[in-house]
């Protein structure tokens, strides 16, 4: 059987993402530890955090909880096979959602009130990105003309020059996905507890193990998408994303959490000055209205 | 040192200490004693948690708050007393209200002593755990079901 | 074949007619599950015949019929105004005498109308027909159940049920003659009858509020039997023919043609609206929740809604492309993220429905006015998904409020374990409605990819809106589905609030979570075999579905069934649970733990609602507003 270039990139994405996810994600507590004057934990800190996990005893609350949790890091992993194979990204994000929601529902389902109201924080924050990751794909699109991201990969139009306020409403997505200050409103990034851990206060040991890998697999795709902004240079990819990622840290340790009122109002202003207000103009000039 | 070792959680519980030592516990993950480095997390939940250190006496109100802490915690765990109430009661052990030291209600593994602790002596007494917490996983790999000591019963029995 | 179309008519009317005189409940029972399933078969026959050659025309009426028209249209004006004057209301009297008057009035024009095809049909007329075929039958087969229970619960409510499923079954024949009718008259008077069929229904209870409720139903949509009535004549006046087909003939064939029909088009447009409870005209159906669930189901959702949309659909050749199209697609818009937001912070479970409806119905305007072939793919599919996952919806919160004694969606919480049949069918309805890659999703997606190719000033405005509304709907869907799931007390006996659901309503939901499941996987199939086609022959050009993307969905929908169900089947029981996470308080299992001096108190947890953000007077009253500003418009154009 012969496989095409998509298909070795799936499967390079299948084994290698929570390589570079553990590796970002080493590096990202490095790089804020410095900035605090701490020295931090190893860059591999990430990968003996898993180890640890997957070596507790598994004690879940009910039934539902680990099959939930199963699913969600099924279909994540799946959103980025698919998303490396060429598919419609646009298709692949509600897919996304699907894996998210799976994730909701574990919280839910274990009737602690701590999982309830992270459970509901994380719809909050979810109904906070979607409208600009939207428009970030549409972007993309009208920018590239495809949902592929190897069209969009291979399109020689410098995207970050032509999407400047796209690029900061996916900036402010991405801090959220990161779970960062500020719009850390559910599952904080940092070792927090109760209402802003809500979403993950009932899962331990192997399931957490799982949900840590599955923010793994995402977080590679969704620097992927960041990716595709600068995708016209080597150079340009270079710094782009590292600029990228080093901003995605300083937001985080610059501001305080804010609440879920600020972060709704805040995101969706965001998506409609920054996202829309980039996005209107630049669909009618190049359709040529 | 094992992956074990490099990554503990730990929950802190405030039994009923005068917070001398928790402050001292704290001051560990301040950046002058990082105590992050050695791939320690403070998590405030028993469920994500590896360690749990305690500072302060146990009551008749933190006996069985301690013990649920205590239970919530996945296998393979274990347990630090800082300081001298920790230990024994410390000052306040003649109190009326104070059956004792940490150890009457859950067993201990590392007792961290001084009033209050220092945080090099607290970060010493965590990283002994961890060594602990290191053998226990040993203890409980390829063992499916039971509690802790049934399982190193049986890793016992099977070398 | 006609025969086979008058039958499709005649049965359901028939066995309306026929519960009439049995006083003894069971006798009733079997009349109407024999009917339900025999007017199923005729409508699925129907499909099979007229399938295979579409469109089909049935040829001429004998004139005489004009005057049969005519004759009931005035009966029913004349049957409004007597409920007027005995209820003393003037509103539907001063309506009913319009309506009359314009009948007689207009018949100086229509009168002289040739008809050629009394009968036409076409895939959307099939779409429609077995919708209410097998979604209007399963409803009808779950009232034989439901309606019992419903009569023991509500005492203080006259057992009028024999006129109740009468009119549910004359309803169906007025929904197949409405779908089928290529004579715009002959459609008014199906129209009118539905408005008629709404307000008996809605009224069920003679409480004040729903006689209030049923007199503002009646009175928008005669409001809109009007504006229907005036499309007509000035369709009749301008061009001589009150045909639907040559309407849609001289839309397409563009220049003065065109421009000639766009006036009538409006008004009928404007008729779809209000019946599809589009702003401002959404208060009715919002009130109209006060109707027994099987009204809700059937005329509120699936069927008579979706008659507006339909007849939208049809007028797109017409309306596509101009000033009047462009502003019924933004009334489309604004009612789309207007329900949407008013659904978040919605807690009476069938309001959300409601809302969700509305909204749902506001894309496929926002579809049908713009009208292009892609965006009409899109509208056919939202149809089909929505028709089947409302009722689905609308039907299993019936027997979960029966069971739980309220319509609030905080009391469902848990419903896992008292009712767990019901939350399935529950979780498949919720999960058909907004997640990929169920089929109102894939179609949510497909509407987005048809706006990005527009190419048209108002697309990106469109994928703006879009994209708002459907990351709202995430959120009040996901709310409730984590609800049902939210189990406090997993030691409670399981099943104990479902002793009252009857077998009807259980095979009825079963059947339709099915039916929503086998339609997401055979979309690609139905889109091939008859969505395509439509496509082309009325527009000379179709959307061919990506057969890769198509591929990927139906594998999706498996997965997405399948994966969890496999993980929950290979999950061994543990010895025990762990306790769920009550931050380190010594709780009992059911989760109270103690507070403040030692007392014991329960958990609880409500959802958020956000009323402050997302209050329903304000959004629909801006939205209204708004949409009043775009129908006056609209008016203004086509008439100057």
């Amino acid at each position: 059987m012969i496989l095409s270039t998509e298909n070795i990139a799936a499967l390079a994405y299948l084994l290698l993402a929570p390589l570079a996810g553990g590796l970002l994600a080493g590096l990202d507590r490095k790089i804020t530890a410095r900035m605090q004057g701490r020295i931090g934990p190893p860059i591999l800190q990430p990968f003996y955090d898993l180890s640890k996990l997957f070596s507790k005893r598994l004690a879940p609350v009910n039934r539902l909880q680990v099959p939930l949790v199963a699913s969600h890091f099924f279909f994540i992993v799946l959103t980025g096979v698919l998303f490396f194979e060429g598919s419609d990204i646009l298709l692949i994000i509600f897919v996304l959602t699907l894996a998210e929601v799976f994730l909701v529902l574990a919280a839910y389902s274990t009737g602690s009130p701590y999982g309830s109201i992270g459970a509901e924080r994380e719809l909050i924050l979810m109904m906070s990105y979607e409208p600009m990751i939207i428009l970030t794909l549409v972007g993309l699109y009208e920018g590239a003309k495809s949902f592929n991201f190897y069209e969009i990969f291979a399109s020689e139009s410098p995207l970050i020059l032509e999407l400047p306020g796209i690029y900061l409403g996916l900036l402010c997505v991405l801090v959220m996905k990161m779970q960062k200050s500020p719009f850390d409103i559910s599952t904080s990034h940092h070792a927090h507890q109760e209402l802003v851990k809500g979403l993950t206060a009932d899962l331990g040991g192997p399931a957490l193990g799982l949900v840590e890998l599955a923010h793994w697999y995402e977080s590679v795709y969704l620097y992927a998408i960041v990716f595709l902004f600068f995708s016209s240079s080597p150079l340009m990819a270079v710094i782009g994303l590292a600029v990228t990622y080093f901003l995605v840290i300083l937001i985080d340790n610059i501001t305080a959490r804010v609440k879920w009122q600020a972060t709704l109002g805040i995101a969706w202003t965001l998506a409609l000055v920054a996202g829309a207000g980039n996005l209107i103009p630049f669909y009618l000039i190049t359709r040529g209205h | 040192m094992s992956a074990v070792e490099r990554s503990i959680w730990i929950v802190h519980y405030d039994a009923s200490s005068c917070n001398g030592c928790d402050i001292e516990v704290l001051a560990c993950l301040t950046p002058v004693y990082d105590a992050e480095r050695f791939g320690l997390i403070l998590t405030g939940n028993p469920k994500q948690a590896d360690l749990l250190l305690v500072t302060g006496s146990v009551n008749a109100r933190n006996l069985p708050v301690l013990r649920q802490i205590y239970e919530q915690m996945p296998d393979p765990k274990a347990v630090v007393a800082i300081g001298a109430c920790a230990y024994s009661g410390g000052v306040f052990s003649e109190c009326y209200n104070v059956s004792g030291g940490v150890a009457s209600a859950i067993p201990v593994d590392v007792y961290v002593p001084g009033c209050a602790a220092k945080p090099e002596s607290i970060l010493d007494g965590v990283l002994k755990a961890a060594a602990i917490l290191a053998e226990r996983r040993k203890a409980l790999r390829g063992v499916s079901g039971g509690t802790l000591p049934e399982a190193l019963r049986e890793a016992e029995a099977s070398r | 074949m006609t025969n086979l179309l008058l039958l499709l008519i005649g049965a359901p009317v028939f066995f309306g007619l026929a519960v009439l005189p049995f006083a003894n409940y069971k006798i009733r029972r079997v009349i109407v599950i024999v009917g339900a399933v025999v007017q199923a078969a005729v409508a699925v026959a129907f499909m099979a015949f007229a399938g295979g050659d579409l469109p089909f025309r049935s040829g001429p009426a004998p004139e005489v019929l004009n005057l049969v028209v005519l004759g009931l249209e005035l009966a029913i004006a004349a049957y409004i105004v007597v409920i007027a004057v005995r209820r003393k209301k003037l509103l539907p009297l001063v309506l009913a005498l319009i309506q009359a008057g314009l009948a007689i009035f207009g018949e100086e024009w229509t009168g002289s109308a040739e008809v050629r095809n009394l009968f036409v049909a076409d895939q959307l007329s099939l779409l429609m027909v077995g919708l209410v075929g097998l979604v209007g039958g399963l409803i009808l087969f779950y009232s034989s159940g439901y309606m019992q229970t419903y009569t023991e619960e509500h005492p203080d409510v006259k057992d009028r049920r024999r006129s109740f499923i009468c009119v549910m079954f004359v309803f169906l024949g007025a929904m197949y003659g409405l779908v089928l009718s290529n004579d715009l008259r002959l459609m008014l008077l199906f129209w009118e009858m539905t408005t008629l069929a709404s307000f008996l229904l809605i009224g069920y209870a003679r409480t004040k509020e729903s006689d209030a409720s049923a007199f503002r139903a009646l009175n928008m949509n005669l409001g809109g039997g009007i504006a229907f009535a005036i499309g007509v004549i000035l369709l009749a006046a301008r061009t001589g023919t009150v045909e639907l087909d040559a309407l849609q003939a001289m839309g397409a064939m563009g220049g003065p043609f065109a421009a000639m029909v766009v006036a009538p088009a409006a008004f009928l447009a404007i008729a779809g609206l209000v019946k599809s409870a589009q702003l401002p005209f959404t208060s009715w159906l919002l009130g109209a929740m006060v109707a027994p669930t099987p009204v809700s189901a059937l005329l509120h959702s699936s069927t008579m809604v979706k008659a507006g949309v339909f007849l939208l659909i049809k007028l797109a050749p017409v309306l596509s492309g101009t000033a009047a199209g462009y502003l019924v697609a933004f009334v489309g818009a604004i009612t789309f993220l207007g329900g949407a937001f008013a659904a978040v912070s919605q807690r009476n479970a069938k309001r959300v429905l409601a809302l969700s409806t509305v909204s749902n119905l506001g894309l496929i305007v926002l579809c049908a006015g713009i009208g292009t072939y892609q965006l009409l793919w899109v509208a056919f599919f939202l149809i089909l998904f929505h028709a089947i996952a409302k009722a689905l919806l609308f039907l299993s919160t019936g027997t979960a409020s029966t069971g739980t004694g309220t319509l609030d969606v905080e009391d469902m919480s848990g419903l896992i374990i008292s009712m767990p049949k019901v939350t399935l069918f529950l979780v498949v309805g919720i999960s058909a409605m907004f997640i990929a890659p169920f089929g109102m999703l894939v179609s949510k997606w497909a509407a987005m990819e048809a706006f990005i190719n527009l190419n048209s000033i108002v697309s990106p405005l469109m994928v703006v809106i879009l994209a708002f509304g459907s990351a709202v709907t995430v959120f009040f869907w996901t709310k409730w589905l984590g609800l049902l799931i939210r189990v406090v007390d997993p030691h409670a006996p399981r099943g104990l609030l479902e002793d009252k659901m009857t077998r009807q309503e259980f095979i009825a939901e079963l059947c339709l979570a099915l039916l929503a499941i086998a339609a997401c996987v055979t979309f690609p199939i139905v889109s091939s075999k008859a969505v395509e086609p439509w496509l082309f022959a009325t527009y000379g050009e179709t959307f061919r579905l990506n057969q890769g993307n198509a591929l990927v969905t139906v594998l999706m929908v498996a997965m997405t069934v399948l994966v969890p169900a496999f993980l929950l089947l290979i999950t061994r029981k543990p010895e025990a649970f762990s306790q769920a996470y009550m931050s380190g308080h010594p709780s009992t299992p059911e989760l109270a733990y103690h507070g403040a001096k030692g007392v014991e108190r329960k958990v609880d947890a409500r959802n958020y609602y956000m009323t402050g953000i997302f209050e329903e007077g304000r959004i629909l009253g801006i939205g209204s507003g708004l949409a009043i500003l775009f129908l006056i418009t609209i008016i203004g154009t086509v008439l100057l």
